[in-house]
C-alpha cells in the first residue's frame, strides 16, 4: 500500500526531478570499473527497454516486455563462470545518454564460453519480473503474486531481466551491483572547524546532494543518495546483457485463491468484523529459455 | 542386438507450442420479467457483440431462463463448469464476470505457496556425497 503510494508520487510529481539516468545514486553505477588493460575502449550502451520487435507485432499477440519502475540504463558486464572455478574479466561500462549505439561488443570471457553454455541441454534462468526473481526452465508455470490487468490470455511476454542463465557445468552471471549508498545523514564526518586560538570546534559536516544539478554533475559521482529514495529504486541487482538471451512467456489466464476470511476483533469487545479477501493472479507459461549464439548477438540482428 | 526405442509420449504443454484457451463454452441465461435481469439484458444487446467478435474461439450461447435470476456460466476443456449468477448487476460488472470466466482454468481454486511449477528435472543435477568437490576433513 505504502509503495504503490510512494510509486504515484514519484511518477505524478512535478517536482524537478531530473530524469533517473541524471540522479546520483545511479550515476555511481559508473564508478565500478575494473579495467582490463589499455584500449579498451568502454562500450557504448544499447537502450533496448522500450523495444517491441516487428516479427512479434506483425504475428498480432500483444507483446510487451516485463517493465520495472526503474528503467535499465547500465548495460552491465557478463561473467561467465564454470561452477568450479571463478574465472572473470570484466570491462568498464559507462552510462550513455539516449542515442542508440552500434553493436557493443562482448567480453573475452562470454564469447568463450557461451557457445559451451549453449551446447548443453537443459537451461535454467533466473528471471526477474517487476524485480522478483523466478527460477525457470522451459515448460513452467508461474503464478506472479500479482494480476496483470492488461495481459489477455494468449498475449506473449518478453521478459528481459534476468540475472543468472545456467545449465548443467556452465552459469552465466551478471556483474557485481554496484556498492550500496548511503544517505548523507549516514555518510556525516566530524571535521575540526579552522577556528584561531586554542578552542577545538569539531562540526559534522554532511556531504551536500544537490538534486536541482542538470549539468554533468552526474559526472562528479557523488557517494551519497538523495534524501529520498523509493524502496522499488534502490538498485541491489544488476541484471544480465539482454542480448544473450531470449526468454518468452504466454499469459495463460488468471486464477484466484479460495475466499480467506480474517477476523479483527479486540479483548474483551464483543464486536468482530470480518475482512474477506480474494486475490487474484495472472499464471504464465514459460514458452522459450534460448541463448543466443555469439555471431547472432554480434551481428547486431533483431532482437529475435 | 539392435538397439530399442523407448516408447514416450509427447508431453502436453499447452502454451509452449500453440496456445488454446481453457475455455471452450459461455451460456448466457437472462429473463425478459425480472427486473434483476435488467443489467444482463443491456449487456447482452450492447457489449456482448463487441465480445464475440474479439473471441471467436469461445462458443456462446444465449437463452431465456424465465423467472430466474441471470446467470453466466462457463464450459472448460477440463470438463468442469462453473456458473456466476449476475443478478442486479451493471453491464460493466458482468464484462468483468465474463473475463473471469474466459481467463480460468476450471481448475478447483487452490492457495498455491511456490510461485513456480516444473515438471522439468533438475537443470544442475540432484546432490550426491560422491560427486563434486567432496568432504574435506
Amino acid at each position: 500500500m505504502l509503495s504503490l503510494n510512494l510509486k504515484r508520487a514519484l511518477l505524478e510529481s512535478r517536482l524537478p526531478v531530473p530524469p533517473t539516468f541524471l540522479l546520483p545514486w545511479a550515476a555511481s553505477l559508473t564508478t565500478v570499473s575494473h579495467t582490463t588493460g589499455a584500449g579498451n575502449v568502454p562500450p557504448p550502451l544499447l537502450n533496448t527497454v522500450q523495444q517491441v520487435s516487428a516479427e512479434e507485432q506483425a504475428a498480432g499477440s500483444v507483446t510487451r516486455k516485463a517493465q520495472t519502475p526503474k528503467p535499465k540504463r547500465v548495460d552491465p558486464t557478463t561473467t561467465l563462470a564454470r561452477s568450479a572455478t571463478v574465472a572473470g574479466t570484466e570491462r568498464p561500462t559507462t552510462p550513455s545518454t539516449l542515442f542508440s549505439s552500434p553493436v557493443a561488443p562482448l567480453s573475452e570471457s562470454v564469447r568463450d564460453l557461451l557457445p559451451l553454455l549453449q551446447a548443453q541441454g537443459s537451461h535454467y534462468i533466473t528471471a526477474h519480473i517487476h524485480d522478483r526473481p523466478y527460477l525457470i526452465t522451459q515448460g513452467d508455470t508461474v503464478r506472479l503474486p500479482f494480476f496483470m490487468k492488461d495481459a489477455e490470455p494468449g498475449d506473449v511476454l518478453r521478459l528481459n531481466k534476468a540475472t543468472n542463465i545456467g545449465s548443467r557445468d556452465y552459469t552465466l552471471k551478471a556483474s557485481a551491483p554496484a556498492p550500496k549508498l548511503k544517505s548523507a545523514t549516514t555518510t556525516t564526518r566530524m571535521v575540526l572547524d579552522p577556528t584561531t586560538g586554542s578552542l577545538e570546534s569539531h562540526s559534522r559536516v554532511m556531504p551536500a546532494t544537490s538534486l536541482d544539478s542538470n549539468t554533468a554533475g552526474a559526472s562528479a559521482a557523488m557517494a551519497v543518495a538523495p534524501h529520498f529514495i523509493p524502496h522499488i529504486a534502490k538498485g541491489k541487482v544488476s541484471y544480465l546483457d539482454e542480448r544473450l538471451f531470449v526468454c518468452r512467456a504466454v499469459v495463460m489466464g488468471m486464477e484466484s485463491e479460495p475466499m480467506r476470511m480474517k477476523e479483527k476483533t479486540k479483548r474483551r469487545n464483543r464486536k468482530i468484523k470480518t475482512v474477506r479477501s480474494k486475490h487474484r493472479y495472472t499464471v504464465l507459461k514459460i514458452k522459450e529459455v534460448r541463448i543466443r549464439g555469439v555471431e547472432e548477438i554480434e551481428g547486431g540482428g533483431e532482437l529475435a | 542386438m539392435p538397439l530399442q526405442a523407448l516408447r514416450t509420449v509427447a508431453k502436453p504443454q499447452n502454451g509452449v507450442g500453440a496456445f488454446i484457451l481453457q475455455c471452450k463454452r459461455l451460456d448466457f441465461h437472462y429473463c425478459d420479467w425480472a427486473g434483476s435481469s435488467k443489467g444482463m439484458n443491456a449487456f447482452l444487446t450492447k457489449t456482448l457483440p463487441a465480445f464475440a467478435a474479439r473471441n471467436p474461439g469461445i462458443e456462446l450461447h444465449v437463452s431465456p431462463r424465465p423467472g430466474r435470476h441471470p446467470v453466466l456460466r462457463g464450459a472448460y476443456i477440463n470438463g468442469c463448469h462453473k456458473a456466476i449468477c449476475v443478478r442486479n448487476m451493471q453491464p460493466a460488472e458482468i464484462l468483468d464476470k465474463v473475463q473471469l470466466l474466459k481467463a480460468g482454468s476450471g481448475e478447483k481454486l487452490r492457495r498455491e505457496r511456490r510461485p513456480v511449477k516444473s515438471a522439468n528435472e533438475s537443470v544442475r543435477g540432484v546432490w550426491s556425497p560422491f560427486h563434486g568437490g567432496g568432504y574435506k576433513v
